[in-house]
């Protein structure tokens, strides 16, 4: 059962997270594989998969009862999954394991070469079309599992995979504003607070993970603010747009804050 | 001989559009929490009215953010003063933009059950808040360090010359690095 805000139901608002998040993620997907000059063709694998994984989301928000199209965005749900499982072995293995030093120098190369975790927020759209799919066809459960449970848990991974990888950028960027601190805090507080409430479920608890995940949710748009900042705080700034978007914090990355949560949100509010 | 307004124009329109734009969001955002001020203590008038402002306030402010990003690759300005202010207005638009859409959100679902709550006007009282804080720094960058005016303009006669508060205009680069 599903409640409906403005009109559409939950696993349609799930398939409009997808339609927001994925352009966004492959916007900073084309800046790295650019910078590294698209030398390996797997490269090319994540706009083909990803392009076909927002184009089924679209058409689920116009036909969500159209059965072709529900089999088409499960199709491509499991497509990201293994692309972004396979960029996530072809990152440790050109990243760090063909690297001189290899995983003895895991940190440097986790900082500086492929990011480790973010092909994996590829497969994390995968699962959540498949997710949002079931959740359209009225089952209540997928594999076993509550549907609303899984969303809270692919929530609370995909948040603690992003703060890692941000915790890890931001690192290398010597944490140089407070502000740096918020995608390893908030995101993880929520998470926390999520756990608290499986264990000692309550009001006061619900309320916690509730306005956390709210709190998640703007981050991500301070994090893109923060990061136009730190953009023109880069030698020449904005003057040189195109060098400094190639070698400055990648502009849309903190959008998977607020995708994430935003997942969390609907599975709360809107998927029983 | 009076100039006629095309004469003014001096060609195709060519206006500063975030300095246009900014102030539909600005009017938008406040009729809004006005109007629904209203609604949560029962003056007579249509509930729905802050709902419906926040739904056009929300398209109109992404432009606005859009004609900003525009407006600030045009822009020419050297590290300084301004170039702090202009890098915190940048910063801030899209967490303005952030918690806008997060109140028409919560606006929504309070649309539908039909009434404001008192929760969302404190969070809407928070997002003026950041409003204004960035439309302070918008008007210093505009009015302060002459940003996105255009030309010399001639300087009026009752400023104090030896204002060091307020430098003339020549005084801040704004000619064109390249």
């Amino acid at each position: 059962m599903t409640f409906r805000l403005l009109g559409l139901a939950g696993p349609e608002w799930l398939a409009i997270v997808i339609i927001c998040l994925m352009p966004l993620l492959l916007m900073d997907v084309l800046v790295a594989h650019y910078r590294s000059s698209f030398k390996h063709p797997s490269q090319y694998l994540p706009f083909l998969t990803g392009t076909l994984l927002f184009i089924a989301a679209l058409l689920v928000v116009f036909m969500p009862q159209n059965s072709s199209v529900r089999a088409a965005l499960v199709a491509c749900g499991w497509l990201n999954i293994v692309s972004g499982l396979l960029g996530f072995v072809i990152h440790q293995y050109y990243g760090t394991f063909t690297q001189p030093g290899g995983y003895r120098l895991w940190l440097h190369y986790a900082m500086y070469a492929a990011p480790i975790l973010a092909p994996l927020a590829l497969s994390a759209m995968g699962f959540l079309a498949l997710l949002c799919v079931a959740a359209l066809r009225g089952a209540h459960s997928l594999g076993g599992w509550p549907i609303r449970d899984e969303l809270l848990t692919l929530t609370s991974v995909s948040l603690l995979a992003s703060s890692l990888q941000a915790g890890i950028l931001h690192y290398r960027g010597a944490f140089n504003n407070v502000f740096m601190y918020v995608p390893v805090s908030v995101p993880v507080l929520a998470v926390l607070a999520w756990l608290w409430s499986l264990v000692l479920p309550s009001a006061a608890a619900h309320t916690l993970v509730v306005f956390l995940l709210w709190l998640t949710f703007i981050a991500g748009f301070v994090g893109l603010g923060l990061h136009l900042r730190g953009l023109d705080r880069q030698m020449g700034g904005l003057y040189v747009t195109v060098f400094n978007i190639l070698q400055g914090p990648p502009v849309w990355a903190p959008a998977v804050f607020s995708g994430f949560a935003a997942v969390g949100l609907i599975s709360l509010y809107l998927v029983i | 001989m009076n100039s006629t307004l095309k004469d003014s124009l001096g060609g195709p329109p060519r206006a500063p559009w975030h300095a246009f734009s900014v102030h539909f969001t600005v009017a938008l955002t406040v009729m809004s929490f006005g109007f629904d001020c209203l609604a949560f203590f029962r003056v007579a008038i249509p509930q729905s009215l802050g709902w419906w402002l926040l739904v056009v306030d929300v398209p109109v402010t992404a432009v606005t953010l859009l004609t900003g990003f525009r407006s600030r690759i045009r822009l020419p300005v050297e590290e300084g003063a301004a170039r702090a202010l202009l890098r915190t207005h940048m910063a801030l638009g899209p967490t303005f933009f952030g918690a806008l859409f997060t109140a028409a959100l919560y606006r929504a679902v309070l649309w539908e059950q039909g009434r404001v709550s008192v929760w969302y006007l404190a969070a809407m009282f928070a997002v003026v808040i950041i409003m204004a804080v960035q439309g302070y720094i918008g008007g210093e960058l505009v009015y302060r360090f002459g940003a996105a005016v255009e030309g010399r303009y001639p300087r009026l006669p009752t400023v104090d010359m030896k204002d060091t508060r307020h430098p003339p205009y020549e005084s801040v680069n704004v000619g064109r690095p390249r």
